[in-house]
């Protein structure tokens, strides 16, 4: 079990600032060995990597590599060539929609969900849009937020190109049948991308077990620095598609007219790389791994479930997505009757100095399917303790006091 | 939880919980739909000129505290002005009526606003 005392310290903002905070599915706050970490780039390294003959690039060149190393341990791959860094999930998902877009034999049908962030709807949609190589279609939602398996079975059909799924919802928590959904897939040649960027923070992944082809998340969302994001590909994939951007590194031989690309993950990394963030990014998974990732999964659900069990004794709340169990993940949507989200948000960050989310978090198409004009959500870390969920459900009820009553809009 | 924190100005409240000249207008000159796509919030707001003068205005529509009760209040501040005066009207005049929050949500409490300068930049 997790001692929150114990992690609460070291992060600087709660020691710094008086927050609640609980909205961690949208960016998480940043241990002291991370920041550590990023100071010592800057103080003791500050060269560039691959390019200096000098004893200081190269050890920048090492720390660097030792943090892809760790990336690719930390997914289960055994080659860190299929990590490429990028700046963030959504650039990983754009990569690949374009290249597999620019890959001559790749024609046909592009499954996306219904509970997709616009993050792997859009990339796609670029795409499919004024151009006869791809139609994109979407697996359907059912009411309760789990995604309609037999709504997918009977799309994925043998021209399917890619399925792009989330691991885990940021809307609804749902947490998706990636083997079961990968394996039929395979079945019909089709490649699976699946957004991990609600997954990777707080819950297992391993490549040998779930198989998928692509796998896109966010440092910042799991302790790392801003501005960096992780591509994982299958290493034959990597080798095969066309590069997207062209730049510095990513080419082994240019003469005026012909380019030789550069093997993964460089020919993916064109210019210079977030280097001090990568090299920090290394320390966030080393933070994870001593926290160990089934502690904090099992810390984050608990917290979630709380959460869940309490909005559910209170008659004017309404939550969404899996109530219980296996297949939630460590956050929860939820709207008050009568309590606009916005205000809600407002009010507990008035009332008590708690942060949540409210909006449409970047999911329209879902919320349009929910029939809901937006909600709010609160999402959980490693350092939050049941005394926050506690304080959250106080303010909630306080909010809906000072705030509810007003007539349906 | 601290002691009695004002969420909101206590008039911006009052005028979600009970808006001014909420509605549709049957024959409107103007009718313009602003809507805030980070969180849904959508605004209606109707004008009827007579004239270059604004003689009715209403709105319709669902969000939060602050853009209906922006909504609410502007109308209330537009009616009977003149075209030219209503175009001159500015954020900082709405949110003097509204208290700091309108100020951080500036998407929210300026929706009926943006509205109006559409409405009437056609006329
Ligand atoms: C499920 C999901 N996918 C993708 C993203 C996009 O992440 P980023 O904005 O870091 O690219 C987010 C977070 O906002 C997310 O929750």
């Amino acid at each position: 079990m997790l001692n929150v005392k114990d992690v609460k310290k070291d992060f600087p903002v709660l020691k710094n600032r008086d927050v609640v905070y609980l909205d961690n599915a949208a960016t998480t706050l940043t241990p002291d060995s991370v920041i550590q970490s990023l100071k010592n780039y800057y103080q003791n390294l500050g060269t560039s990597v691959h390019r200096g003959i000098y004893q200081l690039a190269n050890e920048t060149t090492e720390k660097y590599e030792r943090a892809r190393k760790k990336v690719a341990d930390f997914v289960g791959s055994d080659s860190p060539r299929e990590i490429v860094f990028t700046k963030n999930c959504t650039e990983g998902i754009n990569i690949i929609a374009y290249s597999l877009h620019h890959w001559p034999e790749m024609e046909g049908k592009i499954l996306v969900t219904e509970m997709d962030h616009h993050s792997n709807i859009l990339p796609w949609r670029f795409m499919a849009n004024g151009s006869e190589k791809f139609q994109l279609e979407y697996v359907d939602v059912t009411k309760e937020g789990r995604l309609d398996l037999e709504d997918y079975k009977s799309k994925l059909s043998p021209d399917t190109v890619a399925v792009g799924v989330p691991g885990i919802s940021n809307v609804v928590g749902t947490v998706n049948p990636i083997k079961e959904m990968t394996d039929l897939a395979h079945e019909r040649d089709a490649l699976v991308v699946m957004d991990g960027a609600q997954w990777l923070p707080h819950r297992k992944f391993d490549i040998s077990e779930y198989k998928v082809d692509f796998l896109t998340f966010s440092a910042h969302k799991m302790l790392g620095p801003t501005g960096l994001g992780v591509l994982y590909g299958k290493e034959d994939l990597l080798c095969r598609m066309p590069p997207p951007f062209g730049g510095g590194e990513m080419v082994l031989k240019v003469d005026r007219r012909k380019v030789k690309w550069n093997d993964p993950p460089q020919k993916f990394e064109p210019g210079t790389p977030p280097i001090a963030q990568i090299i920090a990014f290394g320390a966030s998974v080393d933070y994870l791994n001593e926290l160990g990732i089934s502690e904090v999964n099992e810390h984050v659900d608990r917290l979630a479930q709380r959460a869940v069990n309490k909005l559910s004794e209170i008659p004017y709340v309404d939550i969404y997505g899996p109530k219980e169990g296996e297949s939630r993940g460590g956050l929860v949507s939820f709207n008050v009757e009568g309590v606009h989200p916005h205000d809600l948000a407002t009010a507990l960050d008035s009332l008590d100095n708690i942060a949540i989310r409210a909006g449409l978090h970047c999911a329209q198409p879902l919320h349009e399917v929910m029939e809901l004009n937006s909600s709010a959500r609160a999402s959980f870390y490693v350092y939050n303790a049941p005394e926050d969920v506690d304080r959250f459900i106080d303010a909630i009820k306080e909010a809906k006091k000072i705030l509810g009553g007003a007539d349906e809009r | 939880m601290k002691d009695k924190p004002e969420i909101y100005n206590q008039d911006v409240v009052h005028h979600y919980q009970n808006p001014h000249n909420k509605g549709k207008l049957s024959d409107p000159d103007f009718s313009v739909t602003e809507e805030n796509p980070k969180c849904g919030d959508r605004v209606t707001l109707q004008i009827k000129l007579d004239g270059a003068e604004i003689s009715e205005v209403k709105f319709h529509g669902h969000g939060c505290v602050l853009s209906i009760g922006a909504a609410s209040i502007l109308t209330q501040m537009i009616q009977g002005l003149n075209v030219r005066e209503a175009l001159e009207l500015t954020f900082d005049d709405l949110v003097e009526n509204m208290g700091n929050p309108a100020k951080m949500r500036k998407d929210c409490a300026s929706l009926s606003l943006n509205a109006l300068k559409k409405a009437l930049s056609g006329w």
